[in-house]
């Protein structure tokens, strides 16, 4: 049996799809999860390096191919599987939703709303309070629940100040030295998606 | 006893007349031409320290930012002291006010050389306070500007009230008997009070606040940079004060005593404070306290017992201390504490100087006329630069935005960062994909 409550499945998964998004290909990767979900996900969510093995064997991939898969997996797990992971960027069948430069505001945005979280409710409150700008004005509710998806269709460079007027409300709400060192853990974060291939996180600085 | 040499204004006085003055001053003589020529250049190694120390005292994503500030101090101050601010100072002064000749100022001789040469490096560090107290959220134009006003304007006019007697006249300070001797107030609080005005106009930076009002730390990036920087800038004292004797004799000797007790019971009065505080004895706030305590010998650094000295040194830094508290409660934002350190600490050591006079002790007409002083830099300096900045900031724009402050002042101000091995992955645009 797992001992990994529903949440923490989710979260993991969430954490796989995101490691596994750089070593694998689209198909490769809906298969790779639904591997998941059909052998893992609900009795041995712990099994990890079974799963890597498994995974390796049924893509038939070459040595230094499962080397890579196995260190991109246990890399998702240690930096996003202990946190809270982003929102989904995918729908029902695992593809990928939105621009590559939504998907890694997103990934970036997240970040900031759930550091701002963490740091409690009067925080989440201050950071709604002075994240709210012209520029952030489309997301209405969405930005104190973290939801972006108003701006999906944005631009670049309203994604970019989108994304400024988030780190301007997590300065006011949790200072700005733990504001800097959240973007930059946002930065890390976005940087291992698939879409940072095409359009790099730093763009939105 | 100390042998008293006497104050700076003193000692120009004996050089009023050009011909015969000079062959008889302090600097006719080859070995005070020397000493006040390694005076010169050790002041002008004090802007490495504070380039150092406020470098230092910064966010790794400001620090190229700070020290460009640093530079033009010295450069663009240079010139705006050459062209205008030494006329002001230095020029004839029948009125005691203002000088009035030597405007683009030609030497006549090697001694008026070594002298301007000297006193620009004064005018420098003046300007040079500003910039730490005003970093992570100035844009540098307007601060260049604001440097030009502090070394043409500000500190001149202050200066001439007090030292401005190099060609004829005398300031209407040094007439009442003010004493500073090497710029307790002269430079370095008045170069505080211009800090203070830039940092009430300027602001806070984003976020330093809480809405509670609670402060919070933005720690300097790189704390051995601070300490290096507190280390020069003491080594550059022993210009600062040993060579406004203008004259290479024993009466350096005394000086020098004073000015390093000063520093380094300035250090041990931080260090102590912070411990009767209760708070944590922090490095950066402990090497301010060097740094006060300097500061605030340096009026009386020739005319006072070394023991009193080492008293008003160790004061000094206890007020520095307790001055950035207040700073801090008040949510004045002063990133390296200049206005304790060179603003509080250099009024009290103007007191000290009155309370301490050597075989004039505790003369409350003296004290009075050092407090006459001491308010008179604080009612020219202040105002006027309340003034140079609201301008600026309403004319050219003073701040960064809150984008460039995200971004670091290095790579908007100057397009290039610091430390690009670990910085370039949060710079805008920096992956090169």
């Amino acid at each position: 049996m797992s001992n990994v409550s529903p949440m923490n499945v989710a979260r993991r998964r969430r954490a796989l799809e995101i490691g596994l998004s750089g070593v694998l290909s689209g198909s490769q990767l809906r298969d790779a999860l639904a591997l998941w979900d059909g052998a893992y996900a609900q009795d041995r969510a712990n099994a990890m390096t079974d799963f890597a093995q498994t995974l390796s064997a049924q893509l038939a991939l070459k040595p230094p191919q499962a080397v890579a898969l196995r260190s991109a997996l246990f890399q998702a797990l240690l930096k996003y599987d202990v946190q809270r992971a982003p929102a989904p960027t995918t729908d029902d069948r695992g593809t990928e939703v939105g621009s590559p430069a939504f998907l890694v505001f997103r990934a970036m945005a997240g970040r900031l709303h759930a550091a701002a979280e963490q740091a409690g409710a009067e925080a989440l409150r201050d950071f709604v309070e002075a994240a709210t700008s012209p520029d952030t004005a489309s997301l209405a509710g969405g930005l104190s629940r973290g939801d972006f998806g108003a701006v999906s269709q944005a631009e670049d460079a309203t994604l970019a100040k989108v994304l400024h007027s988030l780190y301007v409300g997590l300065v006011h709400a949790i200072g700005p030295v733990a504001a800097d060192r959240a973007l930059s853990r946002a930065v890390a974060a976005a940087e291992v998606l698939p879409a940072a291939s095409q359009f790099a996180p730093q763009k939105l600085l | 006893m100390v042998p008293r040499p006497a104050p700076l204004a003193l000692v120009l006085s004996s050089l009023l007349l050009p011909g015969n003055a000079h062959a008889e001053g302090p600097l006719s003589a080859p070995g005070d031409i020397a000493w006040v020529g390694i005076s010169a250049a050790l002041v002008f190694f004090m802007q490495a320290g504070f380039a150092l120390l406020e470098g230092g005292g910064s966010r790794a994503k400001n620090s190229v930012n700070v020290i460009m500030k640093n530079y033009a101090d010295l450069c663009v101050g240079a010139l705006a002291f050459w062209a205008v601010g030494f006329a002001l100072m230095f020029g004839a002064n029948p009125s005691g006010w203002i000088g009035t000749t030597g405007f683009l100022y030609d030497p006549a001789s090697g001694a008026d050389a070594m002298f301007f040469v000297f006193q620009a490096m004064f005018a420098a560090t003046a300007a040079t306070i500003v910039s730490g107290a005003v970093a992570e959220r100035m844009r540098f134009f307007p601060y260049t500007l604001a440097s030009v006003m502090v070394t043409a304007v500000i500190y001149a006019v202050f200066g001439s009230w007090v030292w401005g007697s190099w060609t004829d006249g005398k300031g209407w300070l040094a007439t009442m008997g003010f004493t500073d001797f090497a710029g307790s107030t002269v430079v370095h609080s008045v170069g505080a009070w211009c800090a203070l005005a830039g940092v009430l106009v300027l602001g806070p930076r984003l976020g330093r606040y809480g809405r509670a009002g609670d402060v919070r730390p933005i720690p300097g990036h790189n704390l051995p940079m601070v300490a290096l920087g507190g280390f020069i800038l003491w080594l550059g004292w022993f210009g600062f004060n040993g060579g406004s004797t203008l004259a290479a004799n024993e009466d350096v000797g005394h000086v020098l005593i004073n000015t390093h007790l000063a520093g380094a019971a300035g250090w041990v009065g931080a260090t102590l404070m912070q411990r009767l505080l209760g708070a944590p004895v922090l490095m950066a706030h402990s090497v301010n306290g060097a740094i006060a305590g300097l500061v605030a010998i340096t009026a009386g650094c020739a005319t006072m017992t070394t023991g009193f000295a080492v008293l008003t040194g160790l004061v000094g830094g206890m007020i520095m201390v307790l001055g950035s508290r207040l700073l801090e409660a008040w949510q004045v934002d002063d990133v390296v504490g200049a206005v304790p350190v060179h603003g509080f600490a250099g009024v009290w050591g103007t007191l000290a100087t009155g309370l301490f006079y050597a075989d004039d002790l505790f003369n409350a007409e003296r004290v009075f006329i050092q407090a006459v002083g001491a308010f008179s830099a604080f009612l020219w300096a202040f105002p006027t630069a309340l003034l140079v900045f609201w301008l600026l900031k309403k004319l050219v724009g003073l701040r960064a935005d809150t984008l460039h402050e995200q971004r670091g002042l290095d790579f908007t101000e100057h397009a290039e960062i610091g430390y690009p091995e670990f910085q370039k992955d949060l710079t805008h645009g920096g992956g090169q994909r």
